[in-house]
This record gives structure tokens, sequence and C-alpha cells, in this order.
């Protein structure tokens, strides 16, 4: 670099000698076949000022255009960051509807006849909330998200129809409404299989879109310092070759140069840090807790069926533990790196303890007396205190980890949209002080030129 | 100026840190892990010699005790004086089997012909309301034999087949109940015995690993059978319901708890193979074999079994009189005692 430079330092002290002997002041594509070196090397002081005004305007329109595609990129990246958590959010909220439809369909099972008319109200909500969040979230799916979708949908349906002959006949006293309770509950299962697969899918995407986002940065960096390189070049140029110390128009283009390099750079990368502090905080927060929640709803399921099984629900019990595995793991690592959680954590806890004492009840033989603790909380008649109460324990635990959810999700959605706002503006500032750059770089060498007319 | 270049450079080092910063990525979806559960080595099934192999031989069982002198309890027996020291009496059974071993969903008891004839046993135990001391355990088909072995149950009432293979593992009253295999179809279908459906190359439902599917699967008159398979009976009348089978065979016992919950289905022909019932203990507990098939010798002189076989079969609508309910062979006590 420097040694081209002494090279052109040397061969512009020639220049005025060599005035009026130059071949036809052509543009930058004169050449003998050697390249442009040795135009310039040819070229009198008019051709170079012109050719160095046309290097200069093609970097500042390179900067305009590069900038605001690169801005306008990254911008892109976060608005697929934001949709994908949003679809994220909502796919596993149609997940927590269906385990909860669901635990409330078994747990109904097991009281027979007598289910409340308030626990069969919840279990319509939660089916009806599902279908409506399935039907939403196949809306804004990309095309495979939407094949899982529909056939969610479908299963959806059935699952349904499964649950209303179960309950026809078990209300008639017929155990085979059992068998249907036993298909619906595998219907279900297969639902929140494809359901996770889209969500596991939406969380790449998240992922995808944070890194390409990232990656959008280098085009405004790589043609901010070609410009900046050029004016420098060219003002260092200026000064030696005509005794100027400053041209002002050019060191004013530098100035705006430099300008939107630190600014469109440090806004563009303060808006993808928002984005990742985005994802790193709240949107892990509310995966975790809302990956928490569906297995609670779902231990809660397991819990009941465990008992309509009756005295053998070792195979049940086995997926309680297996759900109660994900509560932990999730809740300790959300409550430990993000603090949130925390409190359902404890009322998990505690629920995991008074499912503890109905399994307890049940392996001794004390049916009844684990069914009315497991659905009512009641011990001999007598209403259980905190620890040793599974369906008021449970309940708490849904309320705070559903506020949970809904408040870091809104978090997130807010920093997407925070660190979305200021690219637009940035974009488009971006693209004017490139043709301003180009503007007064013409107008900077348009001074020397005029010298020799 | 080659300070200038250098500035330069830093600059562009420092632009191109901020814009590769690490990206953000969710944390992985969290999976949960159970200890998994110590299995027992599972040793080939002991298998019967073809001579020993016969109806007329599985059905033998130990004499009923003779109280007189006492018992002397062998080395892992558990005797009925233990489960009277501890009041209660462990008992497995089928939750879903209507009329033999069902939840009553409206009382949330256990209740069939099992249940009636479990009860008696645990009045024999411990005296009048004995009834009360029995504690039970809901197990399906495949864990009869196991729950027995591991001694998770005292005794299991489960529409359980005496045969050569299962007197290998565990011990057996005398029989209490003569069932058969037989085929439930729709009412109106036009079949009316199993070779009707060979004929007419239907699909028949059955459970899987259950004695009823290797007989429609071996036997030739039954080769043209389209076999359904299902992993419990009461599937079968699921798919019969949701149109996937057209018939389910199985023991008629069975079959007859399912057209009592669909009118829309009825039991037909004669009954194709013997499956006489018996109740199962571990196979240390002599004394506890020999104990109940002297409470089965009582019940059925004093007329009790026959009342339990009539509230379940007859009164139930499952069976026309007390004329269709299947004789119970005379006991056969002729089986050594183990030295």
């Amino acid at each position: 670099m420097v040694r081209r430079v002494a090279t052109l330092s040397r061969t512009t002290s020639a220049a005025p000698g060599q005035v009026g002997t130059s071949p036809a002041p052509g543009g930058p594509g004169v050449s003998s076949g050697r390249g442009s070196r040795l135009s310039w090397r040819h070229a009198d002081s008019p051709t170079r000022l012109r050719l160095a005004t046309a290097a200069t305007v093609v970097a500042a329109l390179a900067l305009s255009a590069g900038g605001f595609f690169a801005i306008d990129r990254r911008d892109t990246a976060i608005d697929d960051a934001a949709e994908a958590a949003s679809q994220l959010i909502q796919v596993q909220d149609v997940r927590v509807q269906v385990v909860q439809a669901d635990s409330l369909a078994s747990t109904a099972y097991l009281v027979g006849g007598q289910e409340a008319p308030e626990a069969r109200a919840a279990y319509d909500e939660r089916i009806a909330a599902a279908a409506a969040g399935l039907l939403a979230a196949a809306g804004a799916a990309t095309t495979q998200d939407a094949v899982d979708l529909r056939s969610a949908g479908e299963r959806l349906a059935v699952y349904t129809g499964l649950v209303e002959q179960a309950r026809a006949n078990n209300r008639q006293g017929f155990p085979v409404g059992a068998a249907y309770q036993r298909q619906a509950r595998a219907v279900a299962s297969e639902l929140v299989a494809s359901l996770r697969t889209v969500e596991q899918r939406t969380r790449e995407r998240v992922d995808d879109s944070i890194a390409r986002g990232a990656r959008a940065s280098w085009l405004l960096v790589l043609t901010g310092l070609l410009v900046l390189g050029a004016l420098l070049l060219g003002s260092w140029w200026l000064a030696v070759h005509w005794r100027r110390l400053v041209n002002v128009p050019i060191a004013a283009a530098a100035a705006i140069a430099v300008a939107v390099l630190t600014v469109g750079v440090s806004m563009n990368a303060s808006a993808q840090s928002t984005a990742n502090d985005a994802v790193r905080g709240p949107l892990s927060a509310a995966d975790l807790v809302a990956q928490a929640r569906a297995a609670g709803f779902d231990a809660r399921s397991s819990e009941a069926l465990t008992l309509i099984n009756r005295g053998n629900g070792a195979a049940y019990e086995e997926q309680w533990q297996l759900s109660a595995d994900v509560v932990s793991r999730a809740l300790n690592e959300s409550c430990a790196v993000y603090d949130v959680g925390c409190s359902a954590r404890a009322e998990a806890d505690r629920y995991t303890v008074g499912h503890g004492l109905v399994r307890e009840l049940d392996d001794a033989g004390n049916w009844d007396a684990a069914v009315d603790l497991a659905t009512a909380g009641t011990l001999d008649g007598e209403v259980q205190g905190v620890g040793s109460n599974p369906p008021a324990d449970f309940a708490d635990f849904a309320e705070s980890s559903g506020a949970d959810v809904a408040e870091q999700a809104s978090a997130a959605q807010r920093a997407f949209d925070d660190a979305d706002g200021s690219l637009v503006a940035l974009r488009l500032a971006v693209a004017l002080a490139g043709l301003a750059i180009a503007v007064l770089a013409v107008a900077g060498y348009g001074q020397r030129l005029r010298e020799y007319r | 100026m080659r300070r200038r270049l250098a500035g330069a450079l830093v600059i562009a080092m420092a632009f191109t840190a901020a814009a590769c910063s690490g990206d953000a990525t969710l944390p992985d979806e969290v999976v949960g892990e159970v200890a998994e559960a110590t299995t027992t080595p599972t040793t080939a099934a002991p298998e019967c010699a073809a001579d020993e192999d016969r109806p007329d031989l599985n059905v033998r069982t130990y004499p009923p005790l003779d109280v007189d002198p006492p018992h002397v309890a062998s080395t892992g027996e558990r005797t009925v004086d233990q489960i009277r020291a501890d009041g209660q009496l462990v008992v497995g059974v089928s939750g879903d089997t209507l009329l033999f071993g069902s939840r009553n969903p409206l009382t949330d008891e256990i209740e069939g012909f099992d249940i009636d004839v479990l009860k008696e046993v645990a009045k024999a135990i411990f005296g009048e309301g004995g009834e009360d001391k029995i504690v039970y355990r809901v197990i399906t088909y495949a864990q009869r034999l196991p729950a027995l072995e591991a001694r998770d149950v005292d005794i299991v009432a489960h529409t359980m087949t005496i045969n050569c293979r299962r007197w290998l593992r565990i011990n057996f009253s005398s029989v209490y109940y003569q069932a058969g295999q037989k085929v439930l179809v729709k009412t109106g279908s036009g079949f009316t015995r199993v070779e009707d459906l060979d004929a007419a190359k239907a699909r028949v439902c059955a459970p899987e690993g259950s004695t009823n599917i290797d007989f429609i699967r071996n036997s030739e008159t039954t080769r043209d059978i389209v076999v359904v398979g299902k992993a419990d009976i009461t599937d079968c009348l699921v798919a019969m319901q949701q149109g996937e089978a057209d018939a389910t065979t199985g023991d008629d016992t069975v079959l007859a708890g399912f057209a009592a919950q669909d009118p829309s289905t009825e039991v037909v022909g004669d009954a194709f193979t013997e499956e006489p019932y018996g109740l199962g203990m571990n196979k240390n507990d002599v004394e506890l074999t020999r104990f109940v098939n002297g409470v089965l010798a009582d019940i059925t002189a004093s007329g009790r079994l026959a009342d339990i076989a009539r509230t379940w079969l007859v009164d139930s609508g499952a069976l026309e009189s007390v004329d269709d309910i299947p004789p119970v062979p005379a006991p056969d006590y002729s089986r050594e005692l183990p030295s």
C-alpha cells in the first residue's frame, strides 16, 4: 500500500510536464491493455481528476446502495426473527391448550358421571382456543409448518371425537370408555409431537434469522471503508499535488463517510444486540417456562391416568416422572439464568410432594383417598394445606407459569420492535449520505478541474 | 500517512468486530429423563411336554386344605395366617371386563363375577366383613403371571384360563367357570358361526399375544379370516364400533360384556375352544391354593357360586337363562403336592 502510494506520488509530480502531450483525455476505460495503472500513469491531470471523481462517485453510490441493502437485510432478518418468535409462542400456547384439555378430560373421566360443569366448560374453552390458535398459526407458517399444523388440526378433531365417545360410554358405566380415553390420549400425544416438531423448526428459524442479521453488516462496512479510503487518498493527492491544505468538499465528504460508518455500524450493531438480547433474555425465558407449563399439564394428565388404571398406573407414572423432569429442568434453568419462573418452580415442587402422597395412597390400596386428594385436595374429608393439596398447588403453578410466559413473550416482542424501529430511518439516512458524498466529491474535484479550463 | 492508514485499519477492524459479535440462539428443547427401572432378567419360558399338555391334566389342582395337622410354611411361602395378620388381601383383577371385573364409574367400585368370588375367599380368611380387607390392583392380561411372581398380589382373578404352561410358573385353583372362545358380530350381519366369517373373508379382531389370536391365525377353519390385532381386547370393541373390524373373537365371558355395552352386537355360535377359569396364586403358596380350593368347594356346595353366575350372567341379560350357563366340571384334586 505504502509502496503504491509512493509510485503515485512520483508519477503525479511528473504530471505537469506531460500536459498536452497525453493521448485524447479518455475515461477510465482508456487503456493499452495493461490495466488502469498504466492509464493513470500516462494520463494528464484533468483526466486523472476525472478518473478520481468517477471512482469516488462509484464508491459513494456503492455505499448508498450497499448500505441501504445491508441495513434493509438486517431489518428483514430481525423482522423474521420477531415473527418466528411470535410463532413459537403461539404454537407453544396451542400445545399448552391441548395438554390442558387432555388433563381436564382425563380427570373428568376419573370422576365419571359427576363431571363438574365448570370443568366441562374449561375443557371446551381449551379446545376452542387450541383450534383457533392452530388456525392462526397455520396462517403465518412456512409451507412445511403449515402441513404439520393442518394435520394437528385434523388430529384435534379426531381427539375431541374420541373424548366424547369415552365420556358417553363412561356415563353409562361401560368400561369400553377407558379404551376410547386411551386412544384419545394416544392421538393427543401424536398431536403434541407434531407441534413440538413445529416448535423446534421455529426455534431454528429464530436462530437463523438472528445469524443472517449479524452477517448483513459486512456490505455497509466494506462500502463505507472503500469510500473513506478513496476520499482520504484523494484529499492527500490533492494536498500534495495542488499544494492545498484542505479541499473542503472532499473533507466534508470524508467526515460524512466517517459518520456513516460510525453511526451506521454502531446503530446496526445495537439493533442486532437488542435482538440478540431479546432472544437470549425474555424469549429464551418464555420458551423454557412454556415448555415447563406444557410438561406440567401433561404430568397432571398422567396422574389422572395412573388412577384410572387403579393401583396399576406404572406406565403412566413413568410418563409423570418424565414430564416432571422436564418441568424441573426447564424451570431450574429459567430461574437460575433469567430469574423467571422461580415461584412457578416452588409451586411445581409443592405439587410434586402432593403427587407423591397420591401415589403412596394408591399404592397402599387406598384408591378412594388417592382420588379425593388428587381431584379435590382433601384427605379424609379435610382440605389439605400447602404441600399436599395437588389440585390447588397445580392451579398455582398453572397460573404463575402462564403469567410468566405472557410477560416474557411481550418483553421479547417489545425488544424486537425496538431493534427494528431505528433501522428504517437509518436505511434512508445512509442512502442519502452516499448520494451526498458523491455530490461533494464531484464538487471537490471540480474545484481543481476548473483550473485546467 | 502511515499512522493515518493504520488508524483506518483499526477502525475497520473495530467495525468488523462489532458486526460479528456472537449470535444469540435459543436454548435447546428441554428433554426429560427418568432413571431406568431395574428389569429382572428374563429366562426362557418353560415349555410343557406334549403329553402333559392335555385339558384333563391341566385342571388338576391340589386337594383342599386339611386344617389338621396344622400347615407348616415352607421357605418363600406366604401363608393364610400371614395374610390374616397383615389385615389385607391384595388381588390382581381386570378393570375393564364388564360382568367379570370392571370399575363401575357411578359407584367407583370394582365389580363382577371374579370380584364376587374373591370376596368369598376374603370372607373365609378374615371372617364376616372380610371383603372390605381386599386391596384391588387393576392389572392387564400380560401382567397376570408377573404380578404373582413378583408378589405384587396374593391372588389373581382375571378371566384366566388354566393351562399347562402357566402351571409351570404359578398355582391354579380348581375351575370356577367354564368359558370358551366365541365370536361377537354386528347384529343382523348374518354371521352365525366362525365358519361364516371365514367364508366371507371377514376382518376379525383379537388381542395380540392371546390364545384367541393364535387360534384364528393357526386353525384350518379360519385361514381366510383377515386378522386385526389389537393391544387389548377392549380395543377390539372400539375397532368394531369404528368400522375397522367386522367381528371380534375372545372368551364368551368377555364378549358377553361387550354385547352388554353395545346393543348393536351379539355373541353367536358355539364355543370352539375350552377355557376353564381358575384363580392364580404364587407357585410357593401351596397352602393358600389349597385354602382357596376349600372355599370354592364350599361355595359350590352351598350354591353361592351358582348365585354369583346367575347374578352376573343371567340377571345382567348376557345369557337368557341359567340353563345357558356352562356347567363347571367337578374338581380334580389329583395334582401331587410338592415335596
